[in-house]
């Protein structure tokens, strides 16, 4: 791959983005749900600062192409998706007046009858 | 003065429909229900698939109808027609097809073997001769009315409708056949649940914006003030009883974060932030607010379940389907037009689609606990505001057709 825009320094951020680059966001979002509010806020302070040129960096790419750091990259960079709400308008980790996230099974398809 | 004029936002809703209050027993009384069942699900029109979805012969979808105890199949015949079927065996009643969506040359009853042809006549049958006397022209599989309209596929049970699909969703005339159903509509995802509640009432939480500032108050207040949420009701429509819009503010209040910001960048998935880039939208004449600049969408209530959002580049459906008085299965779908084709498109659906999830665990939070009031007898009727007329054009509707026998008319 050719990466015209440069690759953000990471280092430091390891552990972090190990810990948040899960595979879907379902995975994600149990993390999240699962997580201590002071480990949402560490990954997001660590990740916010190099979160545009992040987004800048795997969008000269294919996606199809992302693959090992940087795919681990991305999901990292996902999971800023679903602890954004936790950190910057409920303070916690999950909101305390909408249903449980999890009763809502994702569907594959319009007619995707999934057993509940 | 223009552009007070192109700013200003339609009056919130009115007391057409009266000011009394309404009783509530049509959430929870199983009499009630059964009346619903017989003059209403099988009645009316009702939204059961995609035709993007049975695009080919052979293709075919399933739509159950869980109070009813009926299930559907959806069909396109080698003659390119979509016919629809109830999924009952003509030989002993098992259903025949049991996914949600698939290809078939033929319908093959896991059973014994039967075998319908796209038609849904009986091709084949095992061990023929076991069977006495027999006449398979007449055992074909028994057909429901089906018709297609903005790309979706409705059915009605009642063999002779009292109106078409057309008539029976106008005002939402021609425009929108064409908008909703332009071949770059396609499923991009969606969600499912069950709630012990009444359908109706996870369709209400959908078609007023009173409820805006404060259900939402932990998210999008502030991103579509309920002030900026009115309402129209739709007399004179059959199927389309009313809808609810929705504007931004001219300054958007509330916490815009930096991942929101970051978001808006590469799309226009999220309805709570303004986009740096609008999605382009074909066919929008005369379906899509465009002159308006603080328009996001418009919701209408298509008659009995379904809650549909038009918006530039993006469709939202929800759908409510009846299990008893106090259960029901919800479920949302959206399309999309264009493939997530590169990194910021992806965070911007990733962003938009956890906004709308979170808000939407907000919308569904309050209706097991109406429903328990409901059922405890607690409360017995409900007041509703002229923001909240939706409500009570919903509910008039809902008599009327309760009341006539199913009569739409």
């Amino acid at each position: 791959m050719s990466d015209l825009i440069p690759r953000p320094d990471v280092s430091g951020l390891e552990a972090e983005i190990d810990a948040w680059a899960l595979a879907t966001t379902e995975d994600r979002l149990v993390k999240r749900m699962n997580s201590s509010m002071q480990e949402i806020q560490r990954f997001y302070d660590a990740m916010l600062p190099i979160l545009p040129a992040t987004i800048e960096y795997l969008n000269q790419f294919n996606l199809s192409e992302l693959a090992g750091d940087d795919l681990t990259l991305s999901r990292a960079a996902l999971a800023m998706c679903e602890v954004d709400n936790s950190v910057n308008k409920w303070k916690k980790p999950i909101l305390s007046t909408g249903i449980d996230t999890l009763r809502m099974t994702k569907k594959t398809g319009f007619n995707d009858r999934t057993i509940l | 003065m223009g552009n007070v004029s192109v700013m200003a936002i339609p009056p919130l809703g009115s007391h057409e429909m009266g000011t009394e209050a309404i009783p509530s027993d049509h959430y929870s009384s199983q009499e009630h229900f059964d009346l619903e069942k017989e003059y209403i699900f099988k009645k009316t029109w009702l939204m059961a698939g995609r035709e993007a979805d049975v695009s080919k012969p052979g293709d075919y979808v399933t739509f159950f109808i869980d109070a009813l105890e009926t299930s559907i199949i959806i069909t396109r015949g080698q003659d390119q027609k979509i016919r629809a079927f109830y999924n009952a065996c003509t030989h002993r009643a098992a259903h025949i097809l049991n996914e949600p969506c698939g290809h078939a040359k033929f319908m093959t009853c896991g059973f014994h073997g039967w075998v319908f042809d796209l038609e849904g006549k009986l091709a084949d049958v095992p061990g023929e001769e076991l069977f006495g006397e027999f006449d398979k022209s007449q055992l074909g599989l028994k057909e429901v009315s089906v018709d297609v309209w903005g790309g979706f596929i409705f059915i009605n049970l009642d063999p002779n409708p009292e109106v078409d699909l057309k008539e029976y969703l106008a005002p939402l005339n021609e425009s929108f056949d064409k908008y909703l159903g332009h071949k770059d509509w396609t499923w991009s995802y969606g969600w499912r649940a069950k709630f012990n509640a009444n359908w109706k009432l996870l369709v209400d939480a959908q078609i007023e914006g009173y409820h805006v500032d404060q259900t939402h108050r932990n998210t999008i207040a502030g991103a579509i003030p309920g002030a900026n949420a009115p309402a129209e009701v739709y007399s004179d429509s059959i199927g389309v009883p009313a809808k609810i819009s929705a504007y931004r503010p001219e300054k958007m209040l509330g916490v815009q974060t930096d991942v929101a910001l970051l978001s808006a960048k590469h799309g226009a998935t999220s309805l709570y932030t303004k986009s740096e880039n609008e999605f382009t939208a074909k066919d929008g004449d005369g379906v899509l607010n465009e002159d308006h600049p603080l328009w996001i969408f418009d919701a209408y209530l298509l008659f009995p379940n379904i809650v549909l959002f038009v918006q530039k580049g993006q469709i939202l459906v929800q759908r409510t389907i009846p299990v008893s008085p106090g259960e029901c299965f919800w479920e949302v779908d959206f399309f999309h037009t264009g493939e997530v084709e590169d990194f910021g498109q992806l965070f911007n659906s990733e962003q938009g689609r956890i906004q709308i999830r979170d808000v939407l665990t907000e919308d569904l939070y309050t209706a097991e606990g109406i429903q328990m009031n409901f059922n405890a007898g607690v409360i017995k009727e409900v007041y509703i505001n002229k923001q909240e007329i939706p409500i009570r054009a919903y509910y008039h509707r809902l008599m009327s057709v309760i009341k006539g026998k199913g009569a739409l008319k």
